[in-house]
């Protein structure tokens, strides 16, 4: 079942061309990920889907309903999350006030359910024993989970991770792949990952597209466009 | 923050209340009901800005708003002050939200919002000053003086002490209270991060106006009770640049987020303006070297605390938990 | 015909004062992102050392003018440094931190003003100012020497930013400081400068301007608000802007007071200022700095 569909979208900055007529789509429980160089237009997307950009041209639809140029907090409650690249989110607040705010996404909860909802998700990413400490006081991998565990607690049926390898440790990046997986195989969240370490990408992603100078080059599972000559030529060799 | 310093600054603030109340001096309990009067404004401010992060300096409209109407419906219809406040305090919300609604959508943050939101208040200062019905540049003024509780009139000062001790205690416990239910959470992600904060499913423009309304609604009620006290109000009086820097400056000096902040930032700054009176003695210039002790005292919190007094007892964070 | 005109001439008049006094602000605020609430109270400095200096010297002449004016210079110039001391440390802070430095200046300013003089407005002698007629209006001699003097300041600044090293230092520095340091620029120099010369500038306006209005503590305020408005509307950090915007708050002013009321004009003043943050934030010419 589709569960995203990008049809279409194009995207100008004055003279600069974004983003150009890119289409895919994404299943239900589909794991895609989205390689490219810097500059290539990987965040326009997102912010092109999430709603913080809105498109010159196309449509993006989210299980059947089109959610172009929506307000992102209504995108968010619509079930679409994602996480942000920022190495300070919400600094003065604690992981639990953090991830509870999210937890009222979920259409009609209340509050009792909020706190229920959000001590099962820091349990799960294992931040519950930090739960009362300051986002500010976080190291750089915690603050990824608390990303992650944000996403999970506003319960979408998708998920946008926006480079949440960067930076890790081994360890820390197999715990990613770990609650990644996870989540698509318990919860059947669907997950659109754009990511620089083609190590996680390869490990989580089921398919992939190759985005270059804001243009769609190249789809199919990642070790095969990964050989693919013109999205070697777009890395210029750039592989880790 | 420590619940302990919270505590020990609020005993301080009591005992001072409760000293004056029963020292029986006229002085003592102007000079404290002042102090609360200057800490409700800040307190009402601290919404906005300190919970939500909208850093407006238009809250002098707002006092306008509730000094004029709580007067204007008293002189011409007789309603009662205690009913007359309300209806300013609606007034001002809806006059709070149609101003911030275009600046906020528009963009406009930081020191922008600051000159649009002051913008605001000086349009107000000169319709009013062209109003003849509204007392032009002189005001209006409590016609009848009838020395009843229920037209809001008392007969000595200790009421008015207690009655703005009380609605700067609501207006603290009320902003205690919000800090974590979901709309004071909201509006603190919204502080943070706005872009992150709609991420997680918050409206930020609407959040930002209740925050904007809610500031609204309690200045307004500051200005019902100044014009109540003052028994007139006047536009040069309250919407001048002194006022309406008077609505953030204590709060600021305090700590903006600290729900202590703008009563320690009031009390503070009169105590040192009261110690400069003691010091200057007899001399005319009296209210030249309080403002001399005023101004070099904000600047020394400019350049040396910046997160506003309470900041010294949480410097790693400028907000309250509960 | 005539009362327009002549209404015309002195709003263009009063847009020059304000642009004179705007200079001043368009660097430091525009440009450095400097926000400076006791801009106006600088102004009133320079208005009392140019009324003492100018009462000291006894006989008007034009060499005991020049000497007044570099003086007033002078003394522009040490204020400007004890601004820059006062302001080094917390340049780096969010604007909240430089509005409360500032309006503690401001207040200070204005009670030791109060302390040292009084409250009473200090004039300097009419003199004998030349009227000049230009067809159907009138101008006093002293008007249109504020009219030349701005358009040679605005011009001497607008070159100055746009055509000289310090110019591209000076917008290198604003826009963004690492890098400008990354380069070999010293940054702390250029801003001083900045705030030096914005203080000269204030001390320029307020010999030109004497004449025309007095001195007091508490002159400068309206001159703080106004030229904020001119600023904004005019663009921020855009020189040419900042005249326009002048001219444009003038003219306003005139027109609002001769054919509505004082009170209608300040009206439509602060209501060009919300306008243009709303509809039109990069100001009238769309010069300005995003905000």
């Amino acid at each position: 079942m589709t569960l995203l569909e990008v049809e279409g979208l194009t995207k100008s900055f004055g003279g600069i061309k974004a983003m150009q007529d890119v289409s895919f789509s994404v299943d239900e429980g589909q794991i895609l990920g989205v390689i490219g160089p810097n500059g290539a237009g990987k965040t326009t997307l997102f912010n092109l889907i999430t709603g913080f950009l809105a498109p010159d041209r196309g449509v993006v639809k989210l299980a059947g309903q089109s959610i172009t140029g929506l307000r992102p907090d209504l995108i968010a409650r619509r079930g679409l999350a994602r996480t942000f690249q920022i190495s300070e989110p919400m600094n003065a607040l604690t992981v639990e006030e953090a991830v509870r705010i999210s937890a009222y996404c979920r259409s009609g909860i209340n509050r009792r359910e909020a706190f229920t909802v959000a001590a099962e998700v820091m349990e799960r990413v294992g931040l519950l024993d930090n739960s009362k400490k300051l986002t500010s006081s976080l190291t750089a991998a915690e603050i990824h989970r608390l990303e992650f565990a944000r996403a999970l607690a506003a319960g979408p049926r998708m998920i946008l991770l926006d480079e949440l390898a960067a930076g890790l440790w081994p360890e820390e990046q197999a715990e990613l792949v770990r609650l990644v997986t996870e989540a698509s195989r318990r919860d059947g969240i669907a997950f659109l990952i754009v990511e620089h370490k083609l190590s996680f990408l390869q490990s989580v992603a089921d398919s992939s597209i190759v985005i270059n100078f804001g243009q769609k080059i190249a789809e199919g599972p990642p070790a095969e466009v990964l050989r693919n000559s013109e999205v070697e030529k777009a890395y210029l060799g750039s592989k880790e | 923050m420590k619940l302990g310093f919270r505590y020990g600054v609020g005993a301080v603030i009591l005992a001072v209340v409760v000293a004056a109340y029963f020292s029986g001096s006229v002085r003592w309990t102007q000079l404290v009901i002042n102090g609360l009067w200057f800490a409700l404004l800040g307190a009402a401010w601290n919404i906005q800005a300190g919970i939500a992060g909208v850093l407006g300096l238009g809250n002098a409209l707002f006092i306008a708003v509730g000094a004029y109407t709580s007067i204007y419906f008293y002189n011409t219809y007789g309603i009662s002050p205690w009913i007359g406040m309300w209806i300013g305090a609606g007034i001002s919300m809806v006059i709070g939200v149609l101003v911030a609604l275009p600046c906020l959508r528009a963009g406009l943050r930081g020191i922008t919002y600051v000159f649009a939101t002051f913008a605001s208040s000086q349009i107000l200062l000169f319709w009013l000053l062209d109003q003849r019905w509204l007392g032009g540049a002189g005001g209006i003024r409590l016609e009848r003086i009838d020395h009843s509780p229920i037209n809001f009139r008392f007969t000595t000062n200790e009421p008015y002490l207690l009655l703005i001790s009380a609605m700067l205690a609501a207006v603290m416990f009320f902003t205690i209270f919000i800090q974590d239910r979901r709309w004071g959470l909201y509006m603190r992600a919204i502080r943070e991060n706005e872009k992150s904060a709609a991420m997680s499913g918050i409206p930020v423009l609407r959040y930002q106006l209740i925050a904007v309304a809610l500031s609204a609604l309690f200045t307004s009620i500051a200005g019902s009770f100044y014009a109540q006290f003052q028994m007139s109000v006047s536009p040069s009086a309250v919407l001048s640049l002194t006022m309406a820097l008077n609505t953030i400056i204590f709060t600021v000096v305090g700590g903006i987020g600290f729900v202590f902040g703008p009563v320690v930032g009031a009390f503070g700054l009169i105590a040192l303006s009261e110690i400069a009176l003691h010091l200057s003695g007899t001399s005319a210039d009296f209210a030249s070297i309080r403002m001399l002790i005023y101004g070099a005292s904000i600047i020394a919190i400019a350049l040396f605390l910046p997160g506003g007094l309470m900041s010294l007892f949480d410097p790693r964070r400028s907000k309250d938990e509960s | 015909m005539d009362l327009f005109l002549q209404v015309t001439v002195d709003g263009l008049v009063t847009g020059a004062v304000y642009a004179l006094v705007a200079v001043g602000m368009t660097l430091m605020f525009g440009v450095m992102r400097i926000i400076n609430f006791a801009h106006g109270d600088l102004l009133m400095v320079g208005l009392y050392a140019t009324f003492f200096l100018t009462t000291g010297m006894g006989e008007a002449t034009i060499s005991s003018q020049v000497l007044v004016a570099i003086l007033v210079v002078a003394i522009m110039t040490a204020v400007g440094l004890a601004l820059y001391g006062a302001l080094r440390p917390i340049i780096d802070e969010p604007e909240l931190s430089h509005v409360m430095l500032t309006v503690g200046i401001s207040i200070v300013l204005q009670s030791t003003a109060q302390l040292m003089f009084t409250a009473t407005p200090m004039w300097l002698n009419a003199g004998n100012w030349k009227v000049v007629n230009i067809g159907p209006v009138s101008l006093e001699q002293r008007h249109l020497l504020a009219l030349v003097m701005i358009i040679v300041i605005t011009a001497v600044m607008y070159f100055t930013i746009s055509r000289t090293k310090y110019g591209r230092q000076l917008r290198a520095v604003s826009e963004n400081r690492e890098m400008a340091g990354l380069v070999g620029i010293d940054s702390r120099a250029v801003i001083m400068a900045a705030v030096v010369l914005s203080t000269v500038l204030l001390g320029i306006a307020a010999f030109v301007m004497l004449p025309l209005t007095y001195a007091s503590p508490t002159v400068g305020i309206p001159y703080t608000l106004l030229v904020f408005v001119v600023v904004v509307v005019g663009g921020l950090g855009d020189m040419v802007g900042a005249l326009v915007g002048a001219i444009l708050v003038g003219l306003t002013q005139a027109y609002g007071n001769t054919y509505l009321s004082g009170n209608w004009s300040g009206i439509l003043v602060y209501g060009m200022l919300f306008a243009v943050l709303i509809v039109r934030p990069r100001g009238i010419l769309g010069r300005g700095r995003v905000i």
